[in-house]
């Protein structure tokens, strides 16, 4: 018996062990604590090649974020199912300190990724210290740029691939004009563009809605086409009529590829916002990035390119999100 | 819509049933530019209210039979009528049970009542039927949260909120495991004698054909004959170790040619 019990304890403390957690101290959170200081320090006291700016505002970050660290070290195995989040991610809190240590180490103090392609964490952080209100407002822009063209692209691509997937007629005459302009990169419609359409936000948003429409209209018909014949088959038996079919059964039945298709018409839009951005526009994430690149700006660029890169991540999430809520009864099929 | 409302609510009670008529019917699919017969001179008659099960090896056409009497296909050849028309399109009151249910089990059930417009008006027809198949607890319930005779009582419930004069099933109780098998057959029948539609069943199982079934056909292997016909007359609720089903059951058996 105390055997089994001692036993017992040997995978709990094992347990413990994995999860970073020691006799009420967390110690991946003062591992954490320990490299993000480094990074401080290393800001500090260590002499820059070049100057950056923003290095003292960079290093109160690290320390502040090391201080709260041992804080939450402590704190943490106090907290219950909260703290059981912390505990998760306590390898990538220090895989960050580390990560921004060398950083900062190799660019700004050692100098062997030389200024202007490379930048320290901190010359991130000026170029958001110094051009935020005008981040922003690019933000904005391209927000607005890239939800109507995305928004406008998915409905014409969804509307286009169920009549796709559902007609013959349609499809014999849409799917091969469908897989000629498919590859074509969106650039290439930008002449066109210009004499079709009447302003250059309207031709910038055709781009982006193009690039997002085709991967929907694609995988739309796809999904309409392979719905299980079965569900046509109970519909017409139980009086449906075609449109009934389509609205009811085929187009819900479909979801799942549309899915696939909005995941791939999301990364297809991001990439040609820098391409649409170029016609014209004065504001926006993927002019400034030209703006800033023809300038050597690369410090600028490299900051707006993590802006994307979240503002894209969070889209996505809210993506799988509503891809959840829509798809709950489907699950157990896909 | 006021008069179809009525229609659907308080169906005629002669309308209850339907007698088939299945005349001269050969069947065939055209495959990679060949014909493949799968149905020969078939003639049979269903009086209404009937109880027929189809037997027969697997490929003989059972499953087509049933779709050519739902009216979701054509036969190649002869004519299928119900109480003396045509029957050339599908339509609701002949329902040929599919076991793919999908949304909730109650939209799924629905899915007749909406697909007309009536379910407005007629959503408390759906909850009656829910409560026929005893699933009325698991109307949010989603089809992978469902198991297997769950399913099927779904499927039925989808078919008789419509109120139909025949029933076609295709296999409904093959995928189910024995136990749920033999509940299910029991709540089938007395669902059919409540009820009285007309009722066509196509299975594999002797047993449950004759259990069933008041009457038995045998179809020949593909393309498929009408080979023999056994009439089953005992009185329901059946017992699966009555002596004369077990002797009917080893005839039909031989006449498959399966037993010694």
């Amino acid at each position: 018996m105390s055997n089994a019990i001692e036993a017992l304890d040997g995978r709990a403390e094992r347990s413990a062990a994995l999860s970073g957690l020691h006799e009420n101290v967390w110690a991946s959170g003062l591992i954490a604590a320990v490299a993000w200081a480094a990074a401080a320090i290393a800001t500090i006291a260590l002499p820059d090649v070049v100057p950056w700016g923003s290095d003292g505002l960079f290093a109160i970050i690290m320390a502040s974020g090391a201080l709260a660290l041992v804080v939450l070290a402590f704190v943490v195995p106090r907290l219950g199912r909260f703290g059981e989040g912390w505990v998760h991610h306590g390898p990538w809190l220090i895989a960050i300190g580390v990560w921004l240590t060398l950083w900062e180490l190799t660019t700004a103090k050692f100098g062997w990724l030389p200024k202007p392609f490379f930048s320290p964490p901190n010359g991130l952080l000026n170029v958001y210290v110094t051009e935020a209100s005008r981040l922003l407002i690019c933000i904005g822009c391209t927000l607005r740029l890239w939800s109507i063209g995305f928004a406008s692209g998915a409905v014409v691509g969804y509307a286009l691939g169920v009549a796709l997937g559902w007609s013959k007629s349609f499809s014999y005459w849409g799917m091969p004009i469908l897989k000629l302009i498919g590859p074509v990169p969106a650039t290439a419609w930008i002449p066109c563009t210009f004499f079709f359409f009447p302003t250059t936000f309207a031709a910038s948003v055709f781009i982006v809605a193009l690039s997002a429409g085709i991967p929907v209209a694609i995988l739309t018909s796809s999904g309409v086409a392979s719905v299980n014949r079965a569900y046509y088959d109970v519909g017409r038996n139980l009086g449906a009529s075609d449109w009934y079919l389509v609205s009811k059964i085929a187009a819900p039945a479909s979801l799942p590829h549309v899915f696939v298709g909005l995941f791939m018409a999301l990364y297809c839009s991001f990439a040609v916002l820098v391409v649409a951005e170029m016609l014209g526009a004065k504001f926006g994430l993927g002019w400034y990035i030209q703006f800033e690149t023809a300038y050597s700006g690369y410090a600028n660029v490299y900051a707006t390119l993590v802006i994307m890169a979240l503002v894209c991540a969070g889209i996505v999430k809210l993506l799988f999100v509503a891809r959840d809520r829509l798809l709950g009864w489907q699950k157990g099929f896909i | 819509m006021a008069a179809t409302a009525t229609a659907l609510r308080a169906p005629p009670a002669a309308a209850r049933n339907v007698a088939i008529e299945i005349r001269g019917v050969n069947h065939a699919f055209e495959l990679d530019g060949s014909r493949l017969p799968v149905l020969e001179s078939i003639d049979l008659s269903v009086a209404a209210g009937e109880f027929v099960a189809l037997l027969g090896p697997s490929g003989c056409g059972k499953s087509t039979l049933l779709r050519l009497i739902s009216g979701l296909e054509q036969p190649t050849s002869g004519s299928i009528s119900a109480e003396g028309s045509l029957i050339d399109r599908p339509d609701p009151s002949r329902i040929l049970v599919f076991q793919d249910p999908w949304a909730t089990v109650w939209n799924n059930v629905a899915t007749g009542l909406d697909a007309r417009g009536a379910l407005k008006w007629e959503s408390a027809r759906v909850d009656s039927a829910l409560d026929l198949v005893g699933l009325r607890d698991f109307s949010k319930a989603y089809p992978h949260q469902l198991s297997g005779g769950m399913a099927q009582r779904a499927a039925l419930a989808r078919a008789l909120v419509n109120d139909p004069t025949l029933l076609l099933l295709d296999e409904p109780l093959g995928k189910l495991d024995s136990l749920t098998r033999l509940t299910l057959q029991e709540e089938l029948v007395s669902l059919w004698r409540r009820e009285g539609f007309t009722a066509i069943l196509v299975t594999h199982d002797v047993e449950e054909a004759v259990l069933l079934a008041s009457r038995v056909i045998v179809l020949s292997g593909r393309p498929g004959r009408i080979k023999a016909e056994f009439k089953v007359e005992r009185p329901y609720p059946r017992h699966r170790d009555d002596p004369e089903l077990v002797g009917l059951r080893r005839q039909i058996l031989a006449t498959l040619g399966l037993a010694t």
